[in-house]
């Protein structure tokens, strides 16, 4: 049976019991209805029997009263009374007793003699008609029939028994005695009829209800309603029920108009007068019909009412129990969801209550652990896993932070089941409930071992590169694409001259440690410029110099470091090559300069001058070439020995030196011939200079070992590099044509092209 | 049954205009000693009662306390006059001897201003006013409204010297007059049925329809025969007189007529003003 089937078989069932109920509380208000109009109906009989009994007695005491007071004025005044006297002695008798009209005496004849109203005096009433019957003058009360009319007087009989009692009556009642010789005396009271009215009024219970005195030959005496067919019937029965000594009567009919009648009725035991109540059962139901309607009309509502509630409520919670099932399915299948996705994980994963013990764990952690689930629950790790590596300060530290409320993250070494070592990152997170009680703590470990393996490996790797680099011979420092230091040496600080510091440390910028080596070489934007312009090239550079600002010299290669296709980094090394580099300047200069004077031999100033020439042209610059050559020095090598020769080239080469400017250049052309190179200057500054030169030659004189002085001379040509053109030789040729002429000329003296 | 006392007020009126007329002439010679000054030496005020009044004077059988707006009204006329009240059983019959022959100094139980009376006494303004009732049984089917009285057939009790013989001696075309001697004789006859109803007043009715269970009351359809009821004194004693009239005004104004009036189901017939 599916969910779908119970659900509707729940419905059913509770509809069925709500008609149930529905029906339950009709059968209660129907027997209820039947149980209160069957109530009322007994009540209403009893209330008849005992008022119809009441009422008889009630009656039967009155009539008693009127047959001792008759009694007694017959017994008293019989034989003595006069006509006068009776009526005196009847108006006293009559003097409180509201229900007799009028009393009179008859005689034998059957005359009235005296009466207590003056007109019944003279009148001969019938006395044939009274019960119980005789034909004697009899000493007890005897009833007449029912009559119209204040008194005897204007009173006529109503025998009829379908007449109404009338508006005006009275019932006349007699009471003899026998006297013997002297006759007999008849005392006749008339009974008032409204009086006895009243009586049977108060009996009346309903409006409805009609009640009737009767003489015990069914003559009506007086009643309180007009008599119907139904009723009728039923009044004139009573006698037949009378005579078959059923005195006490109660019995129910059809009445008139199909409703029920109920009829009782009592016959007294002393007087020949009964009484007769008729009541409509209907009319009296009609009140306990209107209760039950009433009950109805407020009951009904009531439980449909209630009916209603309890649907609603059933049909809502019904409802909220259908949400809540899809609701639940929904949870479970995400729970099934995340249950899976917990199970798949490659970490394992532990669920312990707050106590550390175990509820719950993935496969991966049998997998990781070597215990299996059924291992794992209601155990605590500690017990499973723990490998002691760990001091009891850490396990304080770790329960610290997650019964804090915190996550907690770190590494473990543990043990598997088979007892191999493991490393593991845990991460633990606490799990707090509705109330914000921590409830669970939910561990993921991963197994990192060969992480840590592999981590160890990398260590030792680069802690051999770096005893590498730490001695190798030169500077060693790499950065990464980022910019950033990887690696670098001790001898980075030495050679560059750098100060140690933090900033220059792996993981800063390779920008500052830059910077730093650039401000200790002689060009400082070259150096940043030319490592920004290889970072861009990414080609492998080797062995380009730096010169330092403190002379020493740097030789470098940069490489980019690559892995495959992918950049890594740069390395750069650099290594001092300051005495190379001083080894090759000396052999330069050797190559280029006259090694007794020092001055320029002639290839390299004629080279000097070539690059002049070049700018001269480019430029249009002035510029002038000069040769010297010292007058008579055969003489003087011959007078005074090579030595001496060579002491005056030394010192004409002072002394030139002394007067040029640090821009123009000397060299030694051969022999004693010299040329002098002068940049940015014009043919009269030449010449200017060369008088100059000229006359502190020919003023100073060199002293020789032995105190003897020799002095010499010198002709100067000069020649403008401005207009001519042409090469350095012909710009040289055209110098020596003036020098040639100054020697013509007569010696030291200084000739120019320009001047010529 | 409708307010009695608003159409009352004309026949009142002009019965009060007689009343007044037919005074004493006597009494305007004021004689310098009043009653007056007696009663406020003596501290002692007398007043003369019917003690079988029902709601004007009444002797409860039962805690023989008086109690009647007649009575509230005498203990108010004490409390105002600072005397203690005193009072005098009398009776309509001795209503002459009794005020005239120094037995009390005012008698105070709602006299009907009857010219006779007023002829020998001196009456207040009167404070109460009623017209006449019929009473007959409940039971008597032929008396239903005031209308089916005078028809042939009927009888009418009246008693002997009450004010409702000649009046009704006057009034009745068709029915028959039964004049009887006393008034406990006219319930008598009713009761009996040998006569369907009986002449009273407004008091009287209301003693027969509180306690006897046989009572139906028939009012008049219109005004019947409207009697002031005032106190009377004997004549001759204009402070006195003078005295009762500004007390029966400021009972009138300041409500203790209407209240005690209400507390003996007498509203209907009061005279307001």
């Amino acid at each position: 049976m599916n969910a779908r089937r119970r659900r509707r078989l729940a419905d059913l069932g509770f509809f069925a019991l709500l008609g149930l109920i529905a029906l339950l509380t009709w059968a209660g208000l129907t027997y209820h209805s039947v149980r209160l109009e069957d109530q009322v109906r007994k009540t209403r009989q009893q209330l008849a029997q005992r008022d119809v009994s009441h009422l008889n007695a009630y009656l039967g005491q009155l009539l008693q009263n009127v047959d001792l007071s008759l009694k007694s004025l017959l017994d008293a005044g019989h034989q003595v009374y006069s006509p006068a006297a009776w009526t005196t002695q009847l108006d006293y008798a009559l003097r409180n007793a509201p229900y007799l009209r009028s009393i009179s005496v008859i005689n034998d004849s059957g005359s009235v003699i005296a009466s207590t109203t003056a007109d019944n005096v003279g009148m001969v009433p019938d006395l044939t008609d009274y019960l119980p019957h005789t034909r004697t003058v009899t000493a007890m009360l005897r009833i007449g029939s029912a009559h119209a009319g204040r008194d005897l007087a204007s009173g006529t009989a109503t025998s009829d028994a379908r007449s109404a009692t009338p508006d005006l009556g009275f019932i006349p009642v007699i009471r003899g005695i026998n006297q013997g010789d002297g006759g007999s005396l008849t005392l006749l009271a008339t009974l008032n009829m409204d009086y006895l009215l009243r009586i049977l009024d108060d009996f009346q219970t309903n409006p409805s209800d009609r009640i009737s005195l009767l003489r015990q030959d069914g003559s009506r005496l007086l009643d309180t309603a007009p008599i119907d067919d139904a009723q009728l019937r039923e009044e004139q029965a009573l006698v037949g029920r009378w005579r078959a000594g059923e005195y006490n009567t109660t019995q129910t009919s059809d009445g008139a108009d199909q409703t029920r009648l109920l009829t009782s009725s009592m016959l007294n035991t002393r007087l020949p007068i009964a009484v007769a109540s008729f009541t409509d059962l209907d009319q009296v139901l009609t009140e306990a019909k209107a209760e039950s309607r009433n009950q109805a009309l407020i009951v009904l509502p009531l439980v449909l009412l209630g009916i209603g509630g309890v649907l609603a409520g059933y049909l809502f919670f019904r409802r909220a129990g259908l949400h809540e099932r899809a609701l639940r399915r929904e949870t479970e299948a995400r729970q099934r969801l995340l249950e899976s996705a917990l199970n798949a994980s490659a970490n394992a994963v532990v669920i312990t209550g707050t106590d550390a013990t175990i509820e719950w764990v993935n496969p991966a952690f049998g997998a990781l652990t070597g215990f299996s689930t059924a291992d794992a629950l209601g155990r605590k790790p500690k017990e499973l896993v723990n490998s002691g590596q760990q001091t009891a300060a850490y396990y304080e530290s770790l329960w610290n932070t997650i019964l804090k409320g915190q996550v907690w993250r770190g590494e473990l070494v543990n043990r598997r089941k088979d007892g191999s070592l493991y490393d593991e990152a845990i991460t633990i997170t606490p799990i707090r409930n509705t109330d914000g009680r921590i409830s669970h703590f939910v561990a993921v470990k991963e197994e990192i071992t060969a992480r840590k393996a592999a981590q160890a490996e990398l260590e030792g790797a680069h802690a051999r590169l770096q005893t590498v680099v730490d001695s190798f011979p030169g500077a060693v420092v790499m950065e990464d694409t980022e910019g950033r230091i990887t690696l670098l040496n001790e001898r980075v600080f030495g050679l560059l001259g750098i100060p140690r510091g933090d900033q220059y440390g792996v993981g800063q910028p390779m920008e500052e440690l830059t910077f730093a080596a650039g401000m200790q070489t002689a060009d400082e934007a070259g150096f940043v410029a030319r490592l920004d312009a290889l970072r861009a090239a990414g080609t492998s550079t080797f062995g380009e110099e730096i010169q330092l600002k403190d002379e020493r010299w740097l030789e470098r290669d940069f490489v980019p470091i690559r892995s495959g296709e992918r950049l890594l980094g740069y390395l750069r090394i650099y290594h001092d090559v300051t005495p190379r580099k001083k080894h090759e300047q000396a052999l330069s200069l050797l190559a280029s300069t006259d090694p007794l004077t020092g001055t320029l031999n002639r290839r390299t100033f004629l080279d000097k001058v070539e690059l002049e020439l070049a700018r001269i042209q480019r430029y249009s610059r002035p510029g002038a070439l000069v040769m010297l050559d010292l007058d008579h020095f055969k003489q003087v090598n011959d007078e005074h020995g090579h030595a001496a020769g060579d002491a005056v080239l030394k010192h004409f080469v002072d002394v030139v030196s002394d007067t040029l400017r640090d821009t123009d250049t000397l060299g030694r052309l051969g022999g004693e011939e010299f040329g002098i190179l002068l940049p940015e200057t014009s043919s009269q500054r030449a010449v200017e200079l060369c008088e100059r030169i000229r006359l502190r030659i020919q003023d100073t004189s060199i002293t020789k070992e032995d105190g003897s002085m020799i002095r010499v001379t010198v002709s100067i040509g000069v020649t403008s590099l401005h207009a001519a053109g042409g090469n350095a030789e012909q710009a040289l040729a055209r110098a020596d044509d003036q020098l040639y002429r100054a020697k013509n000329q007569g010696r030291n003296r200084v000739a120019h092209s320009d001047l010529a | 049954m409708r307010p009695l006392f608003l159409p009352v007020r004309p026949a009142l009126a002009a019965l009060l205009s007689i009343a007044l007329l037919w005074g004493p002439t006597t009494g305007v010679q004021a004689e310098p000693a009043s009653r007056l000054d007696r009663i406020l030496a003596e501290q002692r005020l007398r007043v003369c009662i019917w003690p079988d009044y029902y709601g004007i004077s009444l002797r409860d059988p039962r805690t023989m306390e008086l109690r009647g707006i007649d009575v509230d009204l005498a203990q108010e006329l004490g409390k105002d006059l600072g005397t203690k009240v005193e009072f005098v059983d009398s009776s309509f019959a001795r209503l002459f001897d009794d005020v005239l022959g120094e037995r009390c100094d005012v008698a105070m139980f709602a006299i009907g201003i009857t010219p006779a009376r007023a002829e020998k006494l001196r009456f207040t303004s009167p404070h109460l006013a009623s017209d006449i009732y019929a009473i007959t049984t409940r039971s008597n089917r032929r008396i239903q409204q005031w209308d089916d009285i005078d028809q042939p057939g009927v009888v009418v009790a009246v008693a002997k010297g009450t004010l409702h013989e000649p009046v009704m001696r006057d009034k009745l075309r068709h029915a028959k007059l039964s004049i009887l001697a006393s008034p406990h004789a006219r319930e008598q006859e009713v009761e009996s049925g040998r006569a369907d109803v009986f002449m009273t007043d407004f008091p009287y009715s209301r003693r027969m329809l509180d306690n006897v269970d046989w009572a139906r009351l028939i009012t008049p359809s219109a005004i019947y025969h409207v009697t002031p009821y005032a106190w009377a004194i004997a004549p001759g004693d204009e402070r006195w007189h003078q005295r009762l009239e500004t007390f029966v005004s400021a009972i009138k104004q300041d409500g203790r007529l209407l209240e005690a009036a209400h507390r003996h189901g007498l509203e209907r017939i009061v005279v307001p003003r």
